[in-house]
């Protein structure tokens, strides 16, 4: 069943046209976007949100058109998103977070759930959001916008910056989504974490979606990494 | 030593009114960007129609609880209907908030003259209070000026708690450090900026009344406040509570001493501060700096 539809997706800034006729149906399993630097992959992120305007064509998400919407709306239907660089609030304390989207104790994740799953976090709870890690603040990220309950989640590079440890944490946490069946939309650098995440993968190149593939191929394709990802610039490891 | 007390305590009230006033356009700032230069004119509407409600019926309580919400429809209607229009373009959104305040101005200029109106508060905080009475010293102050005091640090405390023990204190301060990204957590930022507008509105009426009653209300107001009101949240750090506290004590307390001590230079001292403060401290003191 098809969760979220990018069609014909075009965005530009000023003159330059940053998103060409994006088209691609995710389902509920996770799925990784790759590219370089400066292809258009948080601006796809961005334009599904509703925090960049679009040109033409049309995101869904079931049968609800989120295009033209504002992000708060987008929400609601359904969609949550992990902003690159986390986008913490550090006026706030990580409990004023979590109370801030506070779904209620009969939702799916409640912040007692996200307590469990990041004792981290508990034990971090009175701490302004500004003096937690880097680690630590991808954590309350996340948390923040598991407690919308949403249907679909798309991530933009949640592993940048941070230590292989926790990289190691953050995918095993991420694969629990997917067993709730969460839909997932990961930007990743990493092709490694990339695809131990998601076995489908998009490969953006100059705002246009240049190739779908599995992961296994991908990973197996030397030349293929050269000639969409750029050796040397992609940790493969 | 009886002159510092008093000049220190003509100080401090001047600071509660700067307060209550400059709290609400920092708010305003902090959240949205808005340089309100029409902040005074809503303390100018809430003072005059203040006046109107008491003189013709005598009720000063009266007066205090409506006369702040005209303050609250001008400043809603205005974010409603022009500022929506001009939203994140700085110097539109600084020359509709000037056009309002001119035109707003000149209606009050037009319905009330240009006479000095005061309004008389009721017998049981009004007259004078002995807050010392020594063999050496004797000090009486104005019982209505104890009482804006009073009223500016309840409301102080009151903001305090709203923001930082409400969800909605924590949307706002939230707001402050990243709208957009309050929007992608599902939370209807616009919604959010009405009832701040609606609050700093409230905050530069219920200052307009409250200086109609301890002071005196005439034409020109509007723009004397809304200078103060800049200072303030300049020398205190805009978006910050703590900060206009600060700053509304500085400026009273400094504007006072001037006056008292060395009236020649007393407009040139708060100046001088705001100057120091630009030069060291460009944010504020308690001000964070403007990132994103």
């Amino acid at each position: 069943m098809t969760a979220l539809s990018v069609q014909n997706l075009n965005v530009f800034y000023g003159s330059a046209h940053v998103l060409q006729d994006v088209s691609f149906e995710l389902g509920q399993e996770p799925v990784a976007l790759v590219g370089r630097n400066g292809m258009g992959k948080t601006t796809l992120c961005n334009a599904i949100m509703g925090l960049v305007p679009t040109r033409s064509g049309f995101v869904t998400l079931g049968d609800t058109v989120l295009t033209g919407k504002r992000p708060f709306e987008i929400v609601k239907h359904g969609l949550s998103y992990v902003p690159q660089g986390r986008r913490i609030f550090p006026s706030l304390t990580v409990h004023e977070h979590l109370r801030m989207v506070d779904p209620g104790a009969k939702a799916r994740w409640t912040i007692k759930r996200i307590y469990d799953l990041f004792p981290r976090l508990d034990e971090r709870r009175h701490s302004g959001a500004g003096k937690l890690s880097g680690g630590e603040q991808q954590m309350l990220a996340i948390s923040r916008a598991l407690l919308l309950n949403a249907d679909f989640v798309i991530m933009d590079e949640p592993s940048e910056g941070l230590a292989p440890v926790i990289v190691d944490q953050l995918v095993e946490t991420l694969k629990l989504l997917a067993q709730e069946e969460i839909g997932l939309l990961v930007i990743e650098q990493k092709l490694a974490v990339a695809a131990e995440l998601a076995d489908r993968m998009l490969v953006m190149v100059n705002g246009q979606i240049a190739l779908e593939t599995t992961s296994a191929e991908m990973l197996a394709d030397e030349a293929a990494q050269r000639r969409y990802l750029g050796v040397g610039t992609m940790e493969v490891a | 030593m009886q002159q510092f007390l008093i000049v220190t305590l003509n100080g401090l009230t001047q600071a509660a009114l700067f307060f209550v006033v400059a709290s609400g356009f920092s708010l305003i700032f902090g959240l949205m960007r808005v340089v309100n230069m029409a902040h005074g004119t809503l303390y100018a509407v809430s003072a005059y129609i203040g006046w109107s409600i008491w003189d013709s019926t005598g009720n000063w309580w009266l007066a205090l609880i409506v006369a702040p919400l005209f303050a609250v429809v001008v400043g809603v209607l205005m974010q409603r209907f022009l500022l929506t229009r001009v939203q994140g373009d700085d110097l539109q959104e600084a020359l509709v908030t000037i056009a309002v305040s001119i035109l707003v101005g000149d209606l009050l200029l037009q319905r009330y003259g240009g006479s000095i109106r005061q309004v008389r508060p009721p017998e049981i905080i009004s007259g004078a209070t002995t807050l010392i009475e020594t063999e050496s010293l004797r000090l009486i102050y104005p019982t209505f000026r104890l009482f804006t005091l009073f009223a500016a640090i309840l409301i102080g405390a009151s903001l305090w708690y709203m923001l930082n023990r409400t969800k909605l204190g924590m949307v706002i301060r939230a707001g402050i450090d990243d709208r957009p990204m309050v929007e992608a957590m599902g939370i209807n930022i616009e919604r959010t900026f009405l009832l701040v507008f609606a609050l700093g509105s409230l905050l530069a009426g219920l200052g307009g009344f409250f200086g109609a009653s301890a002071l005196s209300l005439r034409p020109g107001d509007d723009g004397i406040y809304l200078l103060s009101s800049l200072i303030v949240v300049i020398v205190g750090g805009m978006g910050s509570l703590g900060g206009a506290a600060l700053g509304a004590v500085l400026i009273g307390l400094a504007g006072q001493y001037g006056l008292a001590y060395t009236p020649t230079y007393a407009s040139l001292i708060t100046f001088v501060i705001m100057v120091i403060v630009l030069a060291v401290r460009p944010q504020g003191i308690l001000g964070r700096s403007l990132g994103r």
